[in-house]
């Protein structure tokens, strides 16, 4: 396990050396920032408005559900063209530089390389999103209140979120040479993915079921109201275990292409 | 990445004892002649140079085997002379196996010589021990700067004792070349010099013939019964 956070440790570091890494951050925290503000001043409006129409403020129009879960929800829409940039490098450029070859000549067993590089993305990740706690800071700061609890369980969802594409993006990168072609194919499934939320609302029984169930977002959403059913954290530690086991196959199928 | 990034991460995967990691890392920048570009990024890096980090992170943990495989192809010249260099100089406390095809290359840098053909070890030995038994005689090229003395000399080192045979090679510009063929474990080179000088033949040249590496590899593989191409 030692030897998984060491190659953790440097897919973290090169990320965030190199150019992608930089433009990952950069966007992200554009967007999110942007959203957030957009957000803020539109609830500020909202509210004022209803105060000034001496009007009680609208029920279920929290600053934490107007907000933050809408907040988590569009990030989760940012996720999909930040991860396919995160994955991309991980087997695919080590590939095409043939340093793979090179990774595979250490002490590293096959499981060790595995958890090495998702560790490291998602301590990316991590590192990406944690600093978002600072706009509950700011909130705070203006001497807004909020929930606790529903924002607890959004960032707890977007963990589980973020770390199931990075896992998905993970195993399309461990099939190909080409960093172009394994951003393009993640992209595609999680577009597939979201897609199927929409196939679920104009479906009949049993296919909305079907749907709504193998849709990440659908289980998402959930967790930005602040609900944690253990159906869906089950749903999620499937959906890594599912990708995490083929790409451990597609790093062992070196052994048997020669 | 940079050299000595790369250096550190590979240094932490050997688990290298951390208290003595950075000493470690320098001892092999400064072997493998990396010094001065620790902090360049590798990708950067002209190819003779990223050669040397495969061969420093190679070397650090200290393997007693080092398996090295075509280290001097695609490198220019003078790369390729400071990588022998450096591979004769590790070859001094290590073992290497070095696998090339550039033969010239193995009988400069290498102790001993393996020949692989169809996956058999088919010749092993030193590079005078695979010649010596390939051949039951010695020859001794001598080249005469004077072709009116040729029968003169023809027949005076035919009656030496040990030559077996002498030949004339090429004649050019009024030199001549001769080939001797002398008896295995004999060394006539000083016999035949002194006669020369007693003779009054002016001699230009005198080496004895020895094949290289390139014939032996030809001669051991072609000679081999049941290798041919299938």
């Amino acid at each position: 396990m030692r030897n998984a956070f060491v190659l953790a440790r440097k897919e973290f570091t090169c990320f965030c050396r190199s150019w992608t890494g930089v433009l990952v951050f950069v966007i992200f925290y554009i967007l999110s920032g942007a959203f957030f503000s957009l957000l803020v001043t539109s609830y500020a409006r909202i509210s004022m408005e209803s105060a000034r129409q001496g009007m009680q403020v609208v029920e279920g129009l929290g600053l934490t559900r107007f907000v933050f879960s809408t907040l988590f929800l569009n990030l989760s829409v940012v996720l999909f063209f930040l991860v396919p940039a995160m994955t991309m490098r991980s087997f695919a450029e080590e590939r095409k530089l043939q340093t793979l070859e090179l990774l595979y000549t250490y002490p590293f067993s096959d499981f060790e390389i595995l958890w090495g590089k998702f560790l490291g993305l998602v301590w990316i990740f991590e590192a990406l999103f944690l600093p978002t706690i600072g706009y509950l800071v700011i909130i705070r700061w203006l001497g807004g209140e909020f929930d606790w609890g529903p924002v607890l369980t959004a960032y707890l969802g977007f963990w589980l979120l973020g770390n199931a594409f990075l896992a998905l993006g993970l195993f399309v990168s461990s099939l190909t040479e080409s960093q172009v072609i394994s951003a393009v194919v993640t992209f595609a499934f999680l577009i597939l993915f979201w897609i199927m939320d929409w196939v679920a609302l104009v479906t009949e029984e049993p296919w909305s079921t079907f749907f709504k169930m193998l849709s990440p977002l659908g289980h998402y959403r959930e967790f930005t109201l602040g609900i944690v059913d253990l159906s869906h954290v089950v749903y999620f530690i499937f959906f890594h275990f599912y990708f995490l086991f083929l790409t451990l196959r597609s790093i062992e199928t070196r052994n048997w292409k020669a | 990445m940079r050299v000595k990034e790369f250096l550190e991460f590979v240094a932490d995967v050997k688990g290298v004892r951390r208290s003595e990691k950075r000493k470690h890392i320098e001892e092999k920048l400064s072997q493998c002649g990396l010094w001065e570009v620790r902090g360049r990024l590798i990708g950067k890096l002209s190819k003779g140079f990223r050669q040397r980090v495969g061969l420093a992170q190679a070397l650090l943990g200290d393997p007693e085997i080092l398996v090295l495989d075509e280290p001097t192809s695609g490198l220019d010249p003078k790369q390729i002379i400071e990588i022998r260099n450096l591979i004769q100089e590790l070859g001094k406390e290590k073992t290497l196996i070095l696998s090339t095809h550039i033969l010239p290359e193995v009988s400069m840098v290498c102790d001993r010589v393996l020949i692989i053909n169809h996956g058999k070890v088919i010749a092993s030995g030193t590079t005078e021990e695979l010649e010596s038994g390939l051949r039951d005689r010695h020859e001794i090229l001598v080249t005469i700067g004077d072709n009116a003395k040729k029968d003169e000399a023809m027949t005076l080192f035919t009656g030496v004792p040990g030559v077996e045979r002498v030949q004339v090679l090429y004649e050019k510009e009024g030199q001549v070349c001769l080939t001797l063929g002398i008896a295995k474990g004999k060394d006539l080179r000083s016999e035949i010099s002194r006669l020369c000088v007693q003779h009054d033949i002016p001699l230009l040249e005198m080496r004895s013939s020895h094949l290289s590496l390139e014939e032996i590899f030809m001669k051991i593989v072609v000679n081999e019964p049941g290798q041919g191409f299938k």
